[in-house]
């Protein structure tokens, strides 16, 4: 079982992983994941080095994108794991401003499906998946 | 009062009865409760089996509502209480796509007030769950001065 160390460094990993997106760091956005981290959005990206360049590519189009501000929002963090490996899930939302309106929507939603692994004792991202319809119960991690 | 592993493993019971739900999974819904459990809803169900029931009607109404891709939120959990007995509360929102407009939004707002109870296992539950969709008063927040 996770002990209260781990769940709350997972609870940042978390954090910073939207804070990075949403500021533009795709450096430490992508140092979110494992060195041989595998991120499967729209599209595969595998290894960090691979990550960061789709990052950069995500924040090249950002200005073509209907709103600004973009925050991408986390909750109901479900997270199982033992040692140095666990798996997690959490929903996601994006909220933006609406470059026309200036209105705040809710623009993207979605549930993540996370692989976790500490790297040099920092906890990863080894592979992250979205999906953006509901997905089946087999989504949520069993409990220890 | 709770020590830090009860308020993880209470946190991650929240969290679940979300995921539970929104997945469709009313069995793993259900055990969300104590087997004499009470979900004090827009109706009264007395017991984890009349629960589970209830949960299923809902899942099978899903296609009739004005809304698809379900999401409940919680926030502003408080619980208080010692190593057997809990008291909580939190926000919750449910967002949704619409059907006709593909549009993301809020569809229900509401505030659950729950009793939580931990079992010989040291698994939490909910002995009683009230939602509301209106804001109570002040005295039914845990630990109120």
């Amino acid at each position: 079982m996770l002990g209260i160390e781990d769940r709350l460094a997972i609870q940042q990993l978390y954090a910073r992983y939207c804070a990075c997106m949403d500021t533009g760091d795709m450096k430490g956005w992508a140092h979110c994941f494992t060195v041989d981290g595998e991120f499967v959005t729209y599209t595969t990206h595998k290894g960090r080095d691979t990550i960061e360049a789709y990052g950069a590519d995500v924040m090249a189009r950002r200005q073509t994108n209907p709103w600004s501000n973009g925050q991408h929002w986390n909750n109901n963090i479900i997270v199982e794991g033992e040692g140095a490996k666990a798996e997690a899930m959490c929903y996601l939302v994006v909220i933006g401003k609406m470059r026309d309106t200036g209105e705040l929507k809710m623009v993207i939603q979605g549930w993540y499906s996370d692989e976790l692994e500490k790297e040099s004792g920092e906890w990863k991202f080894k592979a992250r998946r979205v999906a953006f319809d509901t997905p089946s119960p087999d989504f949520i991690p069993k409990k220890a | 009062m709770l020590s830090l592993e009860d308020r993880f493993a209470i946190q991650d019971l929240y969290a679940r009865y979300c995921a539970w739900m929104d997945t469709g999974d009313i069995t793993g819904w259900a055990n969300s409760w104590t087997e004499d459990g009470v979900f004090d809803s827009y109706k009264y169900h007395d017991g984890r089996a009349r629960i589970e029931e209830y949960g299923r009607g809902f899942v099978e109404r899903w296609p009739q509502m004005k809304w698809s891709n379900g999401q409940h939120w919680n926030n502003n959990l408080i619980v208080e209480g010692d190593g057997r007995t809990a008291t909580g509360l939190c926000y919750f929102v449910v967002i949704g796509k619409m059907r006709d407009s593909g549009e993301l939004k809020i569809c229900v707002q509401g505030l659950y007030q729950d009793d939580l109870v931990k079992l010989a296992s040291g698994e939490w539950k909910f002995k009683r769950r009230k939602l509301t969709e209106n804001m109570p008063g002040p005295q039914q927040i845990p630990g109120k001065v």
